[in-house]
C-alpha cells in the first residue's frame, strides 16, 4: 500500500513541479531561463530582508519571542489559501486522475496520494516563506543545535493540518452538494466560499486593529493578539512552537501525532465511503451530454463582427474554469479585498478610533498622492493575466485570427477589450476605496485622477498583448500551462517597475507644480506613450510582422 | 504596400500558387519554388507523406504563414497584398479541429456566421440542413469540449460551409469522420465543385483521392513530384500493373 501511495504521489508531484521548469533536465542543473527560478530568488531575498528587519525591530523592543507567533500565523494563512485553491482540482478534477482510475488502486491509496501531493506542494511554500525566517530567528537568538534540528519535523508536520482539514471539508461538501452539475459551478461555489473567508477575516482583522482609540503601540499589540488567536485556533501551531523552543518536546510531539492520527482516521473513514464515487460523479457530470434540441430561430441572431468577436473573447475567459480562475478570480479577490478594507477601515476608524479618523480627515490630495494612486493602480493591473495570454489562451487554433477576413488591427483592439474593462473596473474600485478611506478627498479629485488610471490600464493592456503576440505560447496540452509555463509574465513585472519609476520621476520633477496641472501633464505623458504604442502596432501589422509568430 | 507581380493579371483559375518558397532556417527550404493552379470547378487532392509540406502550403494559402518568395492569388486577389479580400473567399478546415472548445456547437456556428456576415435566415437554413446531414442536431446545444474528434471535425466543416466560400481548403478533412460523414462530405465536395467552385484538400488516404479528385498533386520535401489527372495515374498503374499505393511509394522514393 505504501509503495503505491509513494508511486502515485511521486508522479503527481513531479507533474506539478515540472511546470516550473526549475531544473534543466538535459544539463542537469538549475534552469536559468525559467522565470520561476528568478521569481523564487527575488522572493527569497525579499523574505530574508523583511525577516531581518522585523527581527531587528523586535529586538529593539526586547520582543523577539513574538516573531515565531507572527511567522507561523502568516505561513499558516498562506497555506490555507493555497490549499483551498488547489484542493478541488487535485482531489477531483486533475487530469491524471483519469489515468490513475484504470489502475488497480484502492480508494485510500489514491486519496492519501492526493493528500500527500498537496502536502508536498506546501513544502515548497514552506521552503520559501518559513525556512529562512526560522533560520534567521535561530541566528538572532543564538539558538543551540537542537533548535535547527527541530526545524525539520516542524517543516514536515505543519502543512499536514491545512491539507487534512480542507480535504475533509471538501470530501463532505462534494458528497452533499448534489445539485452541482459541473466543474464550473463547483469552482464558482469555492470562489464565493474563499471570498467569504477573506471578507470575514478582513473585517475581524481591522476591527481588532482599530478598536478603542488605541495608540500605535496598542495597535501593534493588538496585531500580535490577532496572530496569537490564529495560532490558538490552529491547534498544532502552539505545540510546534513549543517543540522549537524545546519545551516539553515529547509531550507536544505526542499531542501533534495524536491530532493527526485522529484527522487521518476521519479522512480515511469518509474518503473510503465517498471519494471514488464522487470522482466518478464529477467526471460524469463534466462529460454529461445535455441532449436538448436547440431552437435555431431563438439562438441564431446576427451581430456585428466586432460585437461577436468581443463576446467570444469574454466567453473564452468566463466559460473556461481554468482561465476564469487564473484571470478573473484574482481580480474578484482584489476588488472584494479593497472594498471590504475601505468600508471596514472607515467604520472602525469613525466609531472606535477618533484620533486616526481626524488624522485622515485632515489629509489633502497632493501630487505625491496622485502618483501613489497611479502606482497602486499599475500594480493592481499586473495581477491580471488577460492580455498577456490573449493569444496563448487560443492554443493551436490561434491561427484562426489570421485566416478570417477581419482586419488585424481591429482584432488587436478587440482582443484587448476584456483587459481594458477589467483595468477600468480596478481603477474605479481603487479610487472609490480611496474616497471611502480619505474623507477629505472630493469626488472631483477622484474623477480627475480616473483618466490617468484608465490610460495607464489601456497602455498596460496594449503592451502585454504585444508581448503575447510576439511570444505566444501555443503548444500546450492543459490550460494551466498557459499561465504556469508563461515566462512572458516577467515583462509585466518589468513594465510595472518602469511605470512606477516613471511616476516617481515625473512627480519629482513637477514637485512644485499646481496639483491639477501636474495631473494634466501626467495624463499627457501617458497618452503620448499610448499613441506611440498604437503607431508601433499599426506599422508592425502593415509590415506583416506583429502576428508573425502565430503559426 | 507589398509589391506583388501577379496582382493585376487576369486569371481563369480560382487559386494560383506562383513560385512560392518558404524556409524557417536560412538556406533550408521547406517549400521550394512551388507552382500550382487550381481551376474553376476542380477538386484537387494534395497528397504527401508526413512532413512533406502540405500543411505549410495550406497555411501560406490562407494567410497564416508568411510567404518568403512568390505569391498566392485567391480569385485574383493576392493573399500577401490584399489579404482581407482574399480571405473572404476562403473556407478552411484546419488539421486540428479542437476549436473554441468552451463554446456550444450552436454558439460556435453563430460566431462564424457573424464573422462572415451570414444573414439570419441563411444561417438558420444552413445550420438546419448541415446539422441534419452530419447528424449532430442533438449535440448543437452542448459544449464542443464534450464532442468526440469526429463531431469536432463535423462542426468545423459546418462552420466552413455556412458562408459558402468559393474556395474550400480542407486540411485532412476525412480524419476522424465516420463512413457516413465521409460519404456525405465527398458528395458535398463534388456538388461544390460542380457549381464552378474549387475544392482543395490534403489527405493521406489514397483511395479518397482516387475516388474524388479531378487532379492530384503529390508533394514531398516541399516540391511537387506529380501533378495530373487521376486517370493519368491510373493509366500508369495499368502499364506497370501497380496499385495507386505502390505508385505513390515509387514516386516518393524516386525523389
Amino acid at each position: 500500500m505504501i509503495k503505491n501511495i509513494m508511486l502515485l504521489t511521486k508522479i503527481s508531484t513531479r507533474n506539478f513541479l515540472e511546470t516550473f521548469k526549475i531544473v534543466d533536465k538535459k544539463k542537469k542543473r538549475i534552469n536559468k531561463k525559467s522565470i520561476y527560478v528568478w521569481l523564487f530568488l527575488v522572493v527569497i531575498i525579499a523574505i530574508t530582508y523583511l525577516s531581518n528587519e522585523v527581527l531587528n525591530f523586535l529586538d529593539d523592543y526586547g520582543q523577539m519571542h513574538i516573531f515565531l507567533d507572527v511567522i507561523f500565523a502568516i505561513v499558516m494563512m498562506i497555506m490555507f489559501m493555497q490549499t483551498i485553491i488547489a484542493c478541488m482540482n487535485i482531489l477531483y478534477f486533475s487530469k491524471d486522475l483519469e489515468y490513475f482510475l484504470i489502475f488497480p488502486i484502492k480508494t485510500k491509496e489514491l486519496l492519501l496520494s492526493r493528500v500527500q501531493t498537496m502536502t508536498n506542494i506546501l513544502y515548497l511554500t514552506e521552503a520559501i516563506f518559513l525556512l529562512i525566517p526560522l533560520i534567521l530567528y535561530g541566528i538572532s537568538t543564538m539558538a543551540n543545535y537542537a533548535y535547527y534540528l527541530f526545524i525539520i519535523p516542524i517543516i514536515l508536520l505543519l502543512p499536514i493540518l491545512p491539507v487534512l482539514l480542507i480535504s475533509i471539508v471538501f470530501l463532505i461538501i462534494m458528497n452533499f452538494i448534489k445539485k452541482i452539475k459541473n466543474k464550473n459551478r463547483l469552482q464558482l461555489i469555492s470562489t464565493i466560499f474563499f471570498i467569504g473567508i477573506i471578507v470575514v477575516f478582513e473585517i475581524v482583522f481591522i476591527k481588532g486593529l482599530l478598536s478603542n482609540n488605541m495608540n500605535y503601540e496598542q495597535v501593534g499589540l493588538s496585531l500580535v493578539n490577532i496572530f496569537k488567536n490564529i495560532n490558538n485556533s490552529m491547534i498544532v501551531i502552539n505545540p510546534l512552537i513549543n517543540i522549537l523552543e524545546q519545551k516539553y518536546v515529547l509531550v507536544n510531539m505526542l499531542k501533534i501525532v495524536g491530532i493527526y492520527a485522529i484527522m487521518y482516521a476521519i479522512l480515511l473513514f469518509i474518503g473510503n465511503k465517498v471519494y471514488i464515487k464522487n470522482i466518478l460523479k464529477a467526471m460524469e457530470y463534466y462529460k454529461k451530454k445535455i441532449k436538448t434540441k436547440v431552437n435555431l430561430y431563438k439562438t441564431c441572431k446576427s451581430q456585428k463582427i466586432s460585437k461577436a468577436y468581443m463576446k467570444n473573447e469574454f466567453k473564452n475567459l468566463f466559460g473556461n474554469t481554468t482561465f476564469f480562475m487564473q484571470m478573473i478570480y484574482p481580480i474578484c479577490i482584489t476588488i472584494i479585498t479593497l472594498i471590504t478594507f475601505a468600508i471596514s477601515f472607515r467604520i472602525n476608524a469613525m466609531t472606535s478610533n477618533q484620533e486616526l479618523y481626524n488624522l485622515i480627515a485632515d489629509l489633502q490630495l497632493t501630487l505625491e498622492g496622485v502618483g501613489l494612486t497611479a502606482g497602486i493602480a499599475q500594480i493592481l493591473f499586473s495581477f491580471s493575466n488577460i492580455s498577456i495570454t490573449a493569444i496563448s489562451r487560443q492554443g493551436k487554433n490561434a491561427t484562426f485570427m489570421k485566416y478570417i477576413p477581419v482586419d488585424m488591427y481591429k482584432q488587436f483592439i478587440l482582443k484587448n477589450i476584456p483587459q481594458y474593462v477589467v483595468n477600468s473596473v480596478l481603477s474605479i474600485v481603487l479610487l472609490t476605496a480611496i474616497k471611502i478611506i480619505f474623507v477629505s478627498i472630493t469626488w472631483i479629485d477622484i474623477i480627475i485622477m480616473l483618466p490617468i488610471c484608465i490610460v495607464l490600464g489601456i497602455l498596460n493592456s496594449c503592451i502585454m498583448l504585444i508581448v503575447d503576440v510576439k511570444r505566444p505560447i501555443l503548444n500546450w496540452n492543459s490550460e494551466m500551462e498557459v499561465i504556469k509555463q508563461n515566462g512572458n509574465k516577467i515583462f509585466q513585472y518589468v513594465w510595472t517597475i518602469i511605470v512606477v519609476l516613471l511616476l516617481m520621476y515625473i512627480y519629482n520633477i513637477f514637485e512644485n507644480v499646481n496639483l491639477y496641472m501636474g495631473i494634466f501633464i501626467t495624463l499627457i505623458i501617458f497618452t503620448v506613450l499610448l499613441l506611440i504604442v498604437n503607431i508601433y502596432v499599426k506599422r508592425q501589422i502593415k509590415k506583416n510582422k506583429l502576428f508573425k509568430n502565430i503559426i | 504596400m507589398i509589391f506583388s507581380p501577379y496582382k493585376y493579371k487576369k486569371v481563369n483559375c480560382m487559386i494560383e500558387i506562383k513560385s512560392i518558397s518558404k524556409s524557417y532556417i536560412k538556406g533550408a527550404k521547406i517549400i521550394d519554388n512551388l507552382n500550382l493552379e487550381i481551376k474553376d470547378g476542380e477538386i484537387l487532392g494534395f497528397i504527401g507523406p508526413n512532413g512533406a509540406g502540405k500543411t505549410t502550403v495550406i497555411k501560406m494559402m490562407t494567410g497564416i504563414l508568411e510567404i518568403d518568395q512568390g505569391d498566392i492569388l485567391i480569385d485574383g486577389k493576392s493573399i500577401k497584398s490584399e489579404p482581407y479580400e482574399a480571405k473572404k473567399n476562403i473556407g478552411l478546415t484546419p488539421d486540428n479541429p479542437d476549436m473554441f472548445l468552451n463554446l456550444k456547437g450552436i454558439e460556435y456556428l453563430n460566431f462564424i456566421a457573424d464573422i462572415y456576415q451570414v444573414s439570419e435566415n441563411d444561417r438558420i437554413q444552413k445550420i438546419k440542413e448541415l446539422a441534419k446531414k452530419f447528424e449532430i442536431e442533438d449535440a448543437l446545444n452542448e459544449k464542443i469540449e464534450s464532442y468526440s474528434h469526429g463531431m469536432r471535425q463535423k462542426i468545423v466543416i459546418i462552420g466552413v460551409l455556412l458562408h459558402n466560400p468559393k474556395n474550400w481548403i480542407l486540411d485532412e478533412p476525412i480524419t476522424g469522420l465516420d463512413p457516413k460523414a465521409i460519404y456525405d462530405l465527398k458528395i458535398m465536395m463534388k456538388e461544390h465543385a460542380k457549381q464552378g467552385n474549387v475544392v482543395f484538400f490534403s489527405t493521406h488516404i489514397l483511395e479518397v483521392a482516387e475516388n474524388l479528385c479531378d487532379r492530384v498533386a503529390i508533394i514531398n520535401k516541399g516540391k511537387i513530384l506529380f501533378l495530373g489527372r487521376v486517370s493519368e495515374l491510373k493509366n500508369k498503374m495499368k502499364e506497370e500493373n501497380n496499385s495507386l499505393e505502390e505508385l505513390f511509394m515509387e514516386i516518393i522514393e524516386n525523389d
